[in-house]
């Protein structure tokens, strides 16, 4: 029992977090740049997972979340976590053709991937997915919509899933294709969202892919898509880790220099109270998103803990967001100040990849099936 | 980073469930002296005062193993022998009670009770009024404890009274083992909304030996405040909750109300789910606490917190069991009728004291914030 990092663990978020004091030193930037992508690239951030012999460094999914936390700790709009759970899965679920195309290419930076699974019902239960592959003579036609792609707007592949067969309201006929973004029938719409996510909508018309494009099995979509879905919550939790601590931070900060009354407003009970709280629920983020990275890394089962992660961290982040804005009060409520933006960050965390209800509702099914 | 127990813990765990297994439920007094047969009770205690000397860890899972189990430490036998008294002698005791007390409290055969609380001391246990004065080779101890629970079973009281009124609060109190048989001292039970009997205990001018001074006069209060962090992560334990949880999902699993299945109830299945993440953050924090105590760290804060988090979701469960059932909830243990024997019922009244005994939520979430947090001193 040693819930600590190790030393090898601390000096990666240390140097990880003087790179982006450097290279990101305001999050008011609000803007993805893509010579910090190639940076982060040279540093070896998206090779770390990878094996050598796709130019990686054999690091663990631990090692990302504790670089996703501190891109969530400066607010970086990046797609490192919608590209790095692509890469995950393409290196466990590709084959040697399909490896070998995309990950030295991931590793040197020149690949932005995103998950491409909502459509217009807005939900994350594959069962209600409609976009068609239509089998062709060179392999299937894609038609449909993707919504709410974080990071689709930038993406140069998109991992889509799509149904072979044409029942719906099914999971049977799912399936896994690797589609590049500049395919032609591929029309994207940039999404105006509270955050800076670069989401967009998809539209495929005609858009051509080849049967080598599956990733897995055709029609078996559900132990990729699960696994893929995994590892984007996740990345998403330790991004959303790090978001909360910094605004409890900023939030200490301006407690011990606001004086009102002849005091610093953190000497008042109130405010060490709710401070209290919101570190409570900034511990237990971290503890439920590591706890469950350890266990998918462990080979234990997952999916439940996945599931509590999220629903914790998906209130959590809106209770410290919310408590941060009220003890700052005014000056916090000013553009020119962070604060915002942390806020604002929290609320698109809780939607994505499943709010609090979603994940209830799975776990619900495991307590009482 | 590692999230699970050593082999030698898990082996440790594997014998006490299945110790438990063969004595668990049987009479209290029965069971404990089978606790003490196997030196159960002298977990903590170092071989040479006739304790097993067991690791932390180990005693952490022996203590989950009986909380899961529904023994109720502190409800079914006293844990101060073990957790407060053992420890404080170990650090700061002379040889001689050492040697009279510890082998005693491996053994089981000698309880005690906590003489801390006063009715003008709670929280601020500092402005405690009972006062001992040296004359010759005793102390005479005078004043009123409150919440002396187990008074009316102990063979001693951990006793803390004010030896030195001119003295800053904090460095005039003085800690005493005193017998239970000494004259002087009445007890009046108290009886709790929880079903469980505490008491108030009268001192008059009770004499205490010098050699049941422990450690240094006026030194209390550093022995009080000390070791207090592995006493307060084992208090009210997450497995234990974890228990009470389970039979209620088990509960649900199977009942209907009005030919509805409650599985079924969305509203059930979403407060069931919640809880269990809470149950998740609760256990995360108990052994991200005992994680830093195995270090031979001292925890700034991370006990208070998952104290803090662990009583208030025990008050939730209590709250959420009662509803679930509906008003089956209402059935006290004693009615035929009453779902999972009245548990709920029961532990809706009982779990208020939690959030204030054992250290108030309000001091905790302080802690916190100072420790924790560095916000400046109110």
């Amino acid at each position: 029992m040693d819930i600590e990092l190790t030393e090898r663990q601390k000096i990666l978020k240390r140097s990880a977090r003087e790179f982006l004091k450097r290279e990101f030193p305001s999050p008011l930037a609000r803007e993805f740049k893509v010579d910090l992508w190639t940076k982060m690239a040279s540093l070896g951030w998206m090779g770390l997972i990878l094996p050598p012999e796709y130019g990686g460094a054999s690091g663990e999914l631990m090692d990302l979340a504790i670089l996703e936390e501190e891109l969530g700790w400066a607010l970086v709009p990046s797609p490192f976590g919608s590209t790095m759970a692509c890469g995950l899965i393409i290196l466990e679920a590709g084959n040697e053709v399909q490896k070998q195309r995309f990950l030295p290419k991931l590793a040197s930076g020149k690949l932005i991937m995103a998950p491409a699974l909502t459509e217009e019902g807005a939900t994350y239960n594959p069962k209600y997915i409609e976009m068609r592959a239509m089998p062709s003579k060179d392999g299937y036609i894609l038609e449909g919509k993707k919504c709410f792609v974080r990071d689709g707007w930038l993406a140069d592949l998109l991992v889509t899933v799509a149904r072979v067969t044409a029942e719906l309201v099914t999971e049977s006929g799912l399936t896994v294709f690797l589609v590049s973004a500049a395919k032609p029938g591929i029309k994207r719409d940039y999404l105006n969202t509270i955050n800076k996510d670069y989401q967009a909508t998809i539209n495929f018309q005609g858009v051509q892919v080849k049967a080598e494009d599956i990733l897995g099995t055709q029609g078996q979509a559900r132990p990729v898509v699960e696994r893929m879905f995994a590892y984007r919550t996740l990345l998403e939790c330790a991004e959303l880790c790090g978001v909360a601590r910094k605004a409890l931070e900023m939030t200490i900060e301006h407690a011990r220099n606001r004086v009102q009354f002849g005091r610093p407003i953190g000497s008042f009970q109130v405010i060490q109270h709710r401070c209290a709280d919101m570190l409570t629920d900034v511990d237990g983020c971290w503890l439920v998103t590591y706890y469950a990275i350890w266990r998918m890394q462990k080979g234990l089962p997952w999916k439940a803990h996945v599931s509590k992660a999220k629903a914790w961290v998906s209130d959590a982040v809106i209770r410290v967001t919310r408590a941060a804005q009220q003890i700052h009060a005014g000056v916090g409520y000013i553009v020119d100040h962070p604060l915002h933006l942390y806020y604002c960050r929290a609320k698109a965390g809780e939607l994505y990849f499943g709010n609090s209800d979603f994940h209830f509702e799975l776990i619900a099914d495991e307590l009482l099936h | 980073m590692d999230f699970s127990f050593s082999e030698k813990a898990e082996r440790f765990r594997q014998e006490v469930r299945d110790f438990l297994a063969r004595e668990w439920p049987q009479d209290e007094k029965a069971f404990r002296r089978k606790l003490a047969e196997r030196g159960w009770l002298g977990l903590s205690i170092p071989e040479k005062y006739g304790g097993q000397g067991r690791s932390i860890e180990e005693q952490y899972v022996f203590l989950e193993e009986l909380a899961y189990a529904g023994v109720a430490y502190t409800e079914h036998f006293t844990s101060i022998g073990t957790d407060i008294v053992a420890p404080t002698l170990l650090r700061f005791g002379s040889e001689q009670q050492k040697q009279k007390f510890l082998p005693a409290i491996a053994r089981g055969e000698v309880e005690f009770c906590l003489g801390y609380t006063e009715p003008n001391a709670g929280s601020d246990l500092a402005s405690l009024e009972t006062r001992a004065v040296k004359e010759g080779n005793h102390y005479i101890i005078s004043g009123t404890k409150m919440y002396t629970s187990i008074a009316e079973k102990a063979d001693y009281c951990w006793l803390a009274a004010c030896t030195d009124p001119d003295a800053p609060r904090h460095r005039g109190i003085s800690l005493f083992i005193v017998d239970m048989k000494s004259p002087g001292i009445s007890i009046q039970p108290l009886w709790t909304m929880g079903d469980r009997r505490s008491n108030i205990t009268f001192w008059d001018d009770v004499r205490v030996p010098r050699e049941n001074l422990v450690g240094e006069e006026n030194h209390g209060w550093e022995y009080i405040t000390c070791a207090l962090d592995f006493e307060r992560l084992v208090l009210c334990h997450i497995a234990g909750i974890r228990a009470i949880f389970d039979r209620l999902l088990r509960y649900v699993k199977s009942a209907r109300h009005d030919k509805h299945l409650l599985r079924d109830n969305h509203i059930v299945r979403t407060k069931l789910a919640q809880l269990s993440v809470e149950l998740e953050v609760g256990q995360l924090l108990s052994w991200r606490a005992l994680s830093i105590l195995m270090k031979g760290a001292v925890p700034h804060y991370e006990v208070s917190m998952q104290k803090v988090f662990t009583t208030e979701l025990l008050q939730r469960l209590a709250h959420l069991g009662t509803q679930i059932l509906g008003l089956y909830g209402q059935l006290k243990p004693e009615c035929e009728l009453a779902p999972l024997s009245g548990e709920f019922e029961r532990l809706y009244r009982s779990a208020v004291m939690w959030t204030f005994g054992a250290g108030s939520n309000e001091i905790q979430r302080t802690i916190i914030a100072l420790r924790g947090l560095g916000l400046p001193k109110g």
